[in-house]
């Protein structure tokens, strides 16, 4: 009667603790991994970032334009060429101007 | 146990019934402690057995249902994110403006040092700029801590990080970089080496850019335009060369939100080499100079005079001759030598006539119409540089018929491209901001509709046949008022040295943007004949800008297929008196 209980009460206990020990392992494993990534996420932002304002500067307007002269055969675009649907009724003036048939 | 403990008490019992030889009333004393101990136990056991169900149960609800702050805790959790000192800057359509990187310094701790001399050589090989003495007698010091370099490229920090000096080490710092460089100086401002705005917005908001920046991906919307500001810059850059000027300013706003779209001042700098910057190209001519404006205040005197009712679009004054008013004789710049009609007076800029108009008014009215356009304070602006217009302390008459020809008053040119608005949007005051802002806001009223409506008439007046023809740009309605003036000097003012300046708007059926152009001290070359007025320099660089921004900025040109179309276009925006005013009185 006694050793079945003893065996249960000293077993139990054991079990716990060693589970107890694993699973806090595990966790400190985890917490390391989440570290790590949590630190690897934030050097890539820090590259977006960077990136980021190496595109703006890149993008500036006035180095825009001048690779456009240099590189294409475009040229800012004029009053002329732009029309709105709300200035021109589809196909009336189109039509006249040849370019519905 | 229970037999162990009550035994003592039985004996007790015992003694006391042989003492007293009452066995019954000792069989029951005999019980009572024994029914003690029972219940403390029976009490004792549910005390524990209720710790432990309370334990137990909680371990379920931990373990295996859930719940607890820890979880909410972990759920927030989102992981390091990348903060920085300072909010990021940027434009309307999201272009960056200014950021924070990362960057490293580098210090020296003296009492690590090895071999001092050794150190500042290598490092001095690798920072030329930097002098060996300086660097030697910083490692050589008594101390614990010394700024050898701040901000290193990225180069540097690896070619020092490479020699491994002991006692040399990095601090991880943060920069503050303009990808556009100069371009936005005089909006912007720029901040300091520890990240503490030093001018311009960057200065004005330094607390908010501090605030915005702890929120996860903050960052300041301002209501400028790169593209826009580039056209600008580029447009004055060139006027400024071709015109020998000295200075140029230019700024493009959203007439109905008051939006600055783009803000110039030129000659400008660089933010990082401010050093080597002088005051003037550090000084802000768009919103901290102030200026006599000159004649294209004749838009407010003649807003101010049809406003009030003093005349009528066909009424006329007498320009016949120049007017004398006490010790002064207010000439003409394009004399008619006739009596001129409203829309002429402001088409040919008509000082006399303008002056005239301006008397007719009254000081009182004038001074309170011109402090309800903001003319007569500083402008509420995100900037730090925001100039105190000046206006004169007594306003006499002499000062009201000046003032209606633009003397006497210096204001921004930030004031007059703001009042410019108020006149075409409908009559709203519109006040400058350079953040983004939603158009519901909606200043108070300063002039009426109707006003409103005459004013981008005779705008429009100006360029189709008045003195700023110039500024015309194919396909859209522009309409503005030119101005020179001589700048002021002590005790009068220098004939050739001006300040000219075009401020309108586009398309004058249905104004959106405001343009100014101002340039100070150009010159005349052969294209103008010599000439240095604004009809010739500033008004073209206006008409430039207008035909660049305004297809970037979706505003549709006028052009019908027919002549005949085009002649009712312009036509129905043109106000003409018909000869039945009133003659005002001559002098």
């Amino acid at each position: 009667m006694i050793r079945p209980a003893l065996i249960l009460w000293i077993g139990l206990p054991a079990i716990v603790t060693i589970a107890l020990l694993l699973v806090s392992y595990q966790v400190k494993g985890l917490e390391n991994e989440l570290a790590a990534l949590e630190r690897a996420a934030i050097a890539q932002q820090e590259e977006i970032h960077v990136l980021n304002a190496e595109w703006s500067f890149l993008n500036r307007p006035e180095r825009l334009a001048r690779l456009a002269e240099r590189h294409l055969d475009l040229a800012p675009v004029a009053p002329k060429q732009m029309i709105s649907f709300a200035y021109e009724p589809l196909g009336q003036n189109l039509e006249s101007q040849g370019y519905v048939k | 146990m229970s037999d162990l403990s009550v035994r003592p008490w039985r004996h007790a019992a015992n003694d006391m019934s042989l003492d007293e030889g009452d066995e019954k009333l000792s069989a029951r004393q005999a019980r009572r402690p024994l029914e003690t101990a029972r219940t403390r136990l029976f009490v004792a056991g549910a005390i524990f057995t209720l710790c432990f169900v309370i334990l137990g149960g909680r371990l379920v609800q931990l373990s295996l249902l859930g719940g607890g702050q820890n979880q909410e805790r972990a759920a927030e959790h989102q992981g390091g994110l990348l903060t920085l000192q300072r909010a990021d800057i940027v434009d309307r359509n999201g272009a960056l403006l200014a950021t924070n990187l990362p960057s490293h310094s580098l210090y020296v701790n003296p009492s690590q040092v090895l071999d001092a001399v050794e150190a500042a050589d290598k490092i001095t090989r690798i920072l030329p700029e930097l002098s060996r003495d300086k660097v030697l007698r910083k490692a050589s010091a008594t101390g614990q801590f010394a700024w050898i370099k701040r901000n290193l490229t990225p180069d540097q920090h690896y070619a020092i990080n490479r020699l491994g000096l002991p006692g040399f080490s990095f601090e991880r710092e943060e920069r503050r970089v303009y990808p556009h460089g100069s371009l936005f100086v005089h909006t912007l401002g720029f901040a300091g080496i520890d990240n503490a705005g030093l001018a311009g917005l960057e200065a004005a908001r330094d607390d908010d850019l501090k605030q915005i920046a702890k929120t996860p991906d903050g960052k300041m919307v301002t209501a400028l335009d790169s593209r826009v500001q580039h056209i600008v810059h580029a447009e004055l850059s060139a006027a400024m060369a071709t015109f020998k000027a000295k200075g140029a300013a230019g700024i493009v706003m959203d007439v109905h939100s008051g939006e600055v779209l783009a803000l110039s001042s030129l000659p400008d700098f660089n933010p990082y080499e401010l050093d080597s910057s002088i005051a003037d190209q550090r000084f802000n001519r768009a919103t901290l100079g102030v200026y006599e404006l000159g004649s294209t205040f004749k838009a407010f005197t003649t807003a101010m005079a049809l406003e009030y009712g003093v005349v009528d679009i066909n009424d006329r004054y007498d320009a016949t001759k120049p007017l004398k008013v006490a010790r002064f004789t207010i000439r003409d710049d394009h004399p008619q030598n006739r009596w001129l009609d409203v829309p002429e007076i402001f088409v040919h800029s008509s000082n006399i006539g303008a002056a005239q108009m301006a008397r007719d008014v009254g000081a009182e009215r004038q001074k309170d119409f011109l402090a309800r356009l903001g003319m007569l304070s500083p402008l509420p602006f995100e900037l730090a540089e925001n100039g105190k217009p000046l206006s004169p302390r007594h306003w006499r008459e002499i000062n009201t018929m000046t003032i209606g020809y633009g003397h006497g008053i210096a204001v921004t040119p930030l004031h007059l491209i703001s009042g410019f608005a108020t006149l075409v949007n409908g009559g709203m005051r519109t006040t400058p901001t350079l953040l983004r802002r939603p158009v519901t806001q909606t200043g108070e009223r300063v002039i009426a509709r109707e006003t409103s409506d005459a004013m981008r008439m005779l705008m429009r007046m100006v360029v189709e046949q008045g003195t700023g023809k110039q500024a015309e740009a194919e396909g859209y309605l522009v309409g503005g008022k030119t101005g020179t003036a001589e700048k002021a000097t002590v005790g009068g003012y220098k004939k050739d040295a001006l300040i000219t300046t075009f401020v309108g708007a586009f398309p004058m059926d249905a104004p959106r943007y405001a343009v100014l152009v101002m340039l100070d001290e150009p010159h005349g070359n052969d294209a103008t004949h010599g000439l240095a007025a604004a009809g010739w320099n500033a008004a073209p660089v206006f008409g430039r800008i207008v035909s660049q921004i305004a297809p970037m900025l979706g505003v549709m040109p006028l052009l019908p297929s027919g002549e005949e179309q085009q002649q009712d276009q312009t036509q129905r925006l043109l106000v003409r008196a018909d000869g039945k005013g009133r003659n005002f009185a001559s002098f």
